[in-house]
């Protein structure tokens, strides 16, 4: 039966199922083919760690460039790869409920099905799995381009291409998809759905970050500044920056005007010193299952709506 | 004889429109085939789709076989068989699957009957929903509600995009399915010579309420129509005035038995006695739309 009603489902959606694993296994060809390529220029170590500090010797200049000219053909890949959360969860998302209210077809199927829940579950389980599938093979890929352009990197403890690689594609693919769920039962027309969706995925989104933004507050490390050297490593999420106190304490520009107001005057501007605010890389599997669970439990609130306005409004 | 669809003081209204229907009081009897007639916009769709459970009464109660439709929604549609107004297919989808989509929503639908009905109505199982008429794709809905196997069917104007054979065919399925199977079922339409071979209870609705409730016998037998312009107006037994394609006029006129025995006029066709319910039903509305209202008498 399960098999049945996957079936069904794809069929009815063929359209947005197939441009979804198209774009998806375009974006996971290119990015391997890529860092293939990368991996093969030959750039050793050494000539990477030296790339870093800007002091490239001429026995790495023909690598680096080769590189160069590779890793420029990463952009339109990794381009994709951010806005893929995006088309694909309002593809996937938009048109079921949205069409079928639309098309009127929810009147024969609530006529046939006693559960309008279990038509729900019908229509959204399927494409919401086949949707987290291909995301998590479309991060998963984002994560090996984003190592070939980073070789020195450890990704498991680095925040290089946060939110935009691994698990968090597929979780705001998910809640983007969840949105256009809801918005569809809701309006029961397509074009709305999808312009309304975009407008309110994306805003969930940035939400998500700038609430998840101020939990990191509480649990950040201080990088203090070393002679003129403000280094930080790209590792690491930078999160604010405050001036130190000399017993330790760290405010805001606005804190230590009101503290100390001649804090900003004198010979070097200021009389505090300044320090970033920075999550370390190691905390990065941490601060990642976070933001995803954040953003699962979103999505699963926002389809709970969809179901509950799908009980209770009329078919067309 | 038990109803099965009743309507008691039922009440509709869409927000910022008028009453679609008011006061209304029915009962279509168990085993009964009942046509529901009425001009557009007299709520007839309305009145199905609220013994379904899709349309929340305004005013007044629903039943479909002695529960509340929208107290008790899942056993409403369990019960119930639907056919809507607009064929609603997934275009996406063959009719074959279509019906393993009955299959994969409803407990005990009846695939094979419901094969058996696509097939006897001549319509291809692998053809795609896309590619079928209107009216293959209202036969498809047919054979769908029937499968089913539901006691009582809701047929919103399911006649409306057929040709006068696969009408046929489909009153023939229709008939052949409720009478052997001994179901309840409603079917609103505005073709009224079809209604007259298939169904044996007519319901006239108008202006929001019923303007007729009988046997299609007794609308027949009770009913004659006399040249208006032999005819008294106001006179006992007028019901309303209505033109004839040849720019006559005729008055349908109710008879008693009395009247009966002393036959005036000739008899009328089920067609003259809708519409001349409808065109009493008409003049009311413009009476009562007439009537001058209290305080704002010029």
């Amino acid at each position: 039966m399960i098999r049945r009603i996957v079936r069904l489902t794809f069929r009815m959606h063929r359209f947005e199922v197939g441009a979804i694993v198209i774009l998806a296994a375009l974006l996971i060809l290119g990015s391997i083919i890529v860092s293939w390529a990368l991996a093969n220029v030959g750039l050793s170590p050494e000539c990477q760690r030296l790339a870093e500090t800007g002091e490239l010797p001429d026995s790495c200049v023909v690598a680096f460039e080769t590189f160069n000219k590779i890793a420029s053909l990463a952009s339109p890949i990794s381009l994709l790869t951010t806005l893929f959360p995006i088309i694909a969860g309002l593809l996937i998302g938009g048109p079921i409920m949205a069409r079928e209210i639309e098309h009127g077809t929810t009147s024969l199927a609530w006529s046939l099905s006693p559960s309008r829940l279990r038509w729900f579950l019908h229509r959204v389980v399927p494409m919401v799995v086949l949707l987290l599938g291909v995301s998590f093979a479309v991060g998963a890929a984002a994560d090996h381009l984003t190592h070939a352009l980073n070789p020195q990197a450890d990704l498991s403890a680095s925040f290089i291409g946060f939110r935009f690689r691994g698990v968090l594609l597929a979780t705001q693919a998910f809640l983007l998809a969840s949105t256009a769920v809801a918005v569809g039962a809701l309006f029961g027309r397509a074009v709305p759905t999808f312009l309304l969706s975009l407008i309110l995925g994306m805003l969930t989104i940035v939400a998500v970050g700038l609430i998840h933004r101020q939990l990191l507050l509480a649990e950040v490390a201080i990088q203090r500044q070393v002679g003129d050297n403000f280094f930080i490593s790209n590792a690491d999420l930078y999160i604010d920056s405050r001036f130190e106190l000399p017993d330790g304490r760290l405010m805001t520009a606005e804190e230590v005007f009101i503290f100390d107001p001649q804090a900003f005057e004198g010979e070097f501007g200021q009389k505090y010193p300044n320090v970033s605010l920075i999550i370390p890389g190691e905390r990065y599997r941490v601060v990642e299952a976070r933001e995803a669970a954040i953003e699962v439990v979103i999505g699963l609130v926002v389809l709970a709506g969809g179901a509950l306005v799908v009980t209770r409004r009329r078919p067309t | 004889m038990t109803a099965v669809l009743e309507a008691h003081g039922y009440g509709k209204r869409y927000r910022g429109r008028p009453w679609a229907l008011r006061g209304l009081d029915l009962e279509v009897p168990e085993g009964s085939i009942t046509a529901l007639v009425g001009p557009n916009g007299s709520g007839k769709s309305t009145l199905i789709r609220g013994w379904i459970g899709f349309e929340p009464p305004t005013e007044g109660r629903l039943s479909i076989a002695g529960i509340d439709p929208q107290r008790h929604r899942k056993t409403a549609v369990m019960r119930s068989g639907y056919v809507p107004q607009q064929p609603a297919l997934y275009r996406e989808l063959t009719v074959a699957e279509h019906i393993e989509l009955g299959v994969t929503f409803r407990t005990g639908f009846d695939a094979d009957l419901a094969r058996h009905y696509v097939e006897r109505l001549g319509i291809p199982l692998a053809a795609q929903a896309n590619q079928l008429s209107g009216g293959e794709q209202a036969q498809v809905g047919l054979a769908l509600a029937l499968g089913t196997r539901a006691r009582i069917l809701l047929l919103d104007e399911p006649l409306a995009s057929l040709d006068p054979l696969a009408r046929r065919e489909f009153l023939h399925v229709l008939v052949t399915a409720v009478r052997g199977e001994g179901h309840t079922a409603l079917l609103s339409s505005h073709v009224i010579t079809d209604i007259e071979q298939a169904c044996d209870r007519l319901v006239v609705l108008g202006r929001g309420r019923t303007l007729l409730d009988l046997s299609v016998a007794d609308a027949l037998a009770h009913h004659r129509v006399v040249e208006a312009a032999s005819w008294e107006p106001g006179q006992p037994g007028t019901i309303g005035t209505f033109p004839t394609t040849t720019d006559e006029r005729l008055t349908l006129v109710r008879v008693g038995a009395l009247a009966a025995a002393t036959p005036i006029g000739r008899p009328a066709t089920l067609e003259e006695v809708v519409i001349g319910h409808l065109a009493a039903g008409r003049r009311r509305g413009q009476l009562e739309a007439d009537e001058p209202v209290p305080g704002f008498a010029s």
